[in-house]
């Protein structure tokens, strides 16, 4: 399976672009326009997904950090790098497939930003490093039970890890 | 500044965001990344030692930092981990806790933290008042309960203080014996 994203309908799809460096993005042509229920996300294998406005609202989340000061959090920190949120936006925009949600967006003092998703007193930590790449952890509690460079495999099996623990649901993607 | 030395009884204070970004979970809990150093953090990361501060200093803006409080003493129950006294320019209850943090050293550190209520750190603002205990004159009162419903309070000296006078501190430990007395 590829979830790797292909194509995203940009239209009228606002997640407000900020910064002049968004003309990168994918999502630069999307800056001023109104958002909607039409906005989606096409994976390689050509799924079509709507993206959910809760998605969108944690998208805005994520690009709203590139508008943080220096010393954001009172210890001189810098906002997040350029590639800690394109990648985070681009596994929000997968794990919009799964219709998950997540439960916390925080940016790093070192640069990144980190995805997490709750359920009871399970957690599954994604972060987002301002070199490129990316890391996730398993808690139960607050004891780390695992913790994995973040490729398609780790991704999906620590999401089915807190989404299906015992193996077998069929919807839980 | 003199260097102090933290004992494991000391209470050390750590900022962490509250508004944009907001560290809270929604259960209420606070994200370990409170305690993530950054990349300039190559001596330690930093925190306030409460004795010679207060909540307002520490604090900044209340509208924007929550704080976390933390023994010294559970610091250095996490492997590897210490806290020592390092105060800088303009920030005399400056420490720094060494060691590698890790993801799992920054849980446990979480985990062994209090969050001070918003309403603790509004009354330090609204009310300020001075450290509790500056290091000339700390005392650590220890309470011992023997036979005979007696209360013993002993005086106790940190590390760096200087002794206390024994005379004010005789008649203070008469008074406390006393008014223990009457109400036993």
């Amino acid at each position: 399976m590829n979830d790797s994203v292909k194509q995203i309908n940009e239209a009228n799809f606002n997640i407000g672009f900020i910064a002049t460096a968004a003309t990168s993005s994918p999502f630069a042509s999307a800056i001023d326009k109104s958002s909607s229920e039409n906005s989606t996300v096409t994976f390689s294998e050509e799924k079509v997904v709507p993206i959910s406005e809760r998605i969108k609202g944690a998208i805005t989340i994520i690009e709203s950090f590139k508008a943080l000061p220096k010393n954001w959090n009172g210890y001189n920190a810098n906002p997040p790098s350029e590639k800690a949120i394109r990648n985070s936006i681009e596994f929000l925009l997968r794990l919009s497939k799964k219709q998950r949600i997540p439960t916390l967006i925080i940016p790093t003092p070192d640069e990144g930003i980190v995805i997490e998703l709750q359920e009871d007193g399970v957690r599954l930590e994604f972060l987002f490093l301002p070199d490129n790449s990316a890391e996730v952890s398993g808690y139960l509690g607050n004891e780390l039970k695992f913790g994995h460079p973040m490729n398609e495999t780790t991704e999906n099996c620590s999401l089915k890890w807190l989404f299906c623990p015992d193996g077998n649901c069929n919807d839980w993607e | 500044m003199e260097i102090v030395t933290i004992g494991n009884e000391d209470f050390l204070l750590r900022r962490f965001p509250l508004a944009h970004p907001n560290y809270f979970r929604p259960d209420g809990s606070v994200s370990s990344y409170a305690y993530c150093p950054d990349k300039s953090d190559t001596a330690g990361l930093s925190v306030n030692l409460e004795r010679i501060t207060t909540l307002k200093a520490t604090v900044l803006d209340h509208n924007q930092f929550g704080l976390l409080r933390i023994s010294a003493g559970n610091i250095r129950s996490v492997p590897e981990l210490d806290c020592i006294h390092n105060p800088i320019e303009g920030n005399d209850a400056h420490s720094l806790i060494t060691g590698t943090i890790s993801k799992n050293k920054r849980s446990k550190l979480i985990e062994l933290s209090s969050t001070i209520p918003l309403v603790e750190l509004q009354q330090s603002i609204e009310h300020p008042t001075p450290p509790e205990h500056p290091p000339h004159a700390r005392l650590v009162l220890t309470c011992s309960r023997k036979p005979g419903n007696k209360v013993f309070l002993m005086p106790c000296r940190a590390a760096t203080t200087p002794a206390p006078k024994q005379a004010p501190l005789k008649q203070f430990m008469t008074i406390l014996q006393l008014q223990i007395s009457d109400i036993n």
